[in-house]
């Protein structure tokens, strides 16, 4: 796989991202996704989405939402999806009902800093490198409601 | 997206929007406060997405009651409680640059339970990243409230303000509007 990295358009419209503390790591990693795994949603960057209510309003971390939001175990991933469904249960036609697990390898990509914050327990922001399949390194997915 | 019984409204007569923060962020905007010339205080409270559109309900709220919001003493859904005149617009903006915003407007009553938080859920600094410039946004237009309402009881009751008790007057009338929304509440 090329180091060449998969979403470098959204990528140089920001600066310095990603930042010299990503790293490439070897880790099970967990991401919110929709029950249809082939939802165009699922792997795709927040910013190449656009959920913003306003068009001109920027986001608020452009490199993160260049990225893919992961956590680091299933149940981070797990309670911070149910704690934003307090707020809303339809929450799930957001971000979808099922979290996913991948096996990262050090060849697809590189990752952020693990948040130790109590609300954002666990997450992370991946970038992965162009030629990233992540339907090939899904090894398990569990399905919320 | 979920049924609701509204009517067409004019997305334009909202007012020109413009942000002051998020109230609750996390990946995305979840809760927003927005102000526009028309309205001081708008809740943008996300609700639903499809494949076309995103959907927010808007309503407005007192500076004291969004106050009471970030203090704790009301939880988020109590102050959907408050809601001034019961109204909510609700607002699909559509994913992509072609389409449409779609605004109505409807009732407290008519919105899905789907949408409403859960009892408990209050407001988190954490999850508020820009709780700053809220608090200072805020506290301009509680202080206005305030001086609006004392000049209100000034001329309704010239006699207590003469006799120095207006506050005290003003505050024992906070309590009894407190007493009767919980009585209503347990109704």
């Amino acid at each position: 796989m090329s180091q060449k990295y998969l979403y470098e358009n959204c990528l140089s419209g920001c600066a310095d991202c990603p930042p010299t503390d990503y790293v490439p790591r070897f880790m099970y990693s967990y991401r919110w996704t929709f029950e249809d795994i082939t939802d165009y949603k699922n792997f795709t960057p927040m910013q190449l989405i656009g959920e913003e209510p306003y068009a001109s309003t920027a986001k608020r971390s452009p490199c993160n939402s260049c990225g893919l939001s992961m956590f680091d175990s299933l149940e981070n991933a797990e309670n911070r999806l149910l704690k934003l469904s307090e707020r809303d249960e339809m929450i799930f036609t957001r971000y979808g009902n099922t979290i996913s697990e991948l096996s990262l390898k050090v060849e697809h990509g590189t990752c952020g800093p693990v948040s130790t914050k109590e609300n954002t327990l666990g997450h992370f922001t991946f970038h992965p490198y162009d030629g990233w399949n992540p339907l090939a390194i899904i090894s398990d997915r569990k399905t919320l409601n | 997206m979920k049924g609701i019984e509204k009517a067409p409204f004019k997305y334009s007569a909202l007012g020109n929007l413009s942000k002051v923060g998020d109230l609750v962020y996390f990946l995305d905007p979840m809760l927003t406060l927005i102000r526009s010339d028309i309205y001081p205080i708008l809740i943008f409270d996300w609700s639903e997405s499809d494949i076309d559109y995103e959907r927010w309900i808007v309503y407005e709220v007192s500076a004291t009651n969004l106050n009471n919001y970030l203090d704790r003493h009301f939880t988020h859904l109590e102050l959907i409680h408050h809601i001034k005149d019961k109204t909510i617009y609700v607002v699909d903006y559509p994913r992509s640059d072609a389409g449409t915003v779609n605004c109505f407007k409807t009732e407290t009553k008519f919105i899905p339970k789907e949408y409403l938080p859960k009892l408990h859920v209050e407001h988190d600094d954490d999850e508020c990243p820009d709780i700053e410039e809220i608090r200072a946004y805020i506290n301009n237009l509680v202080k206005e409230e305030k001086e609006k309402r004392i000049q209100l009881w000034q001329r309704k009751f010239p006699a207590l303000s003469e006799a120095g008790k207006l506050e005290i007057a003003i505050h024992a009338g906070d309590i009894i509007n407190k007493q009767s929304r919980l009585l209503q509440l347990e109704i």
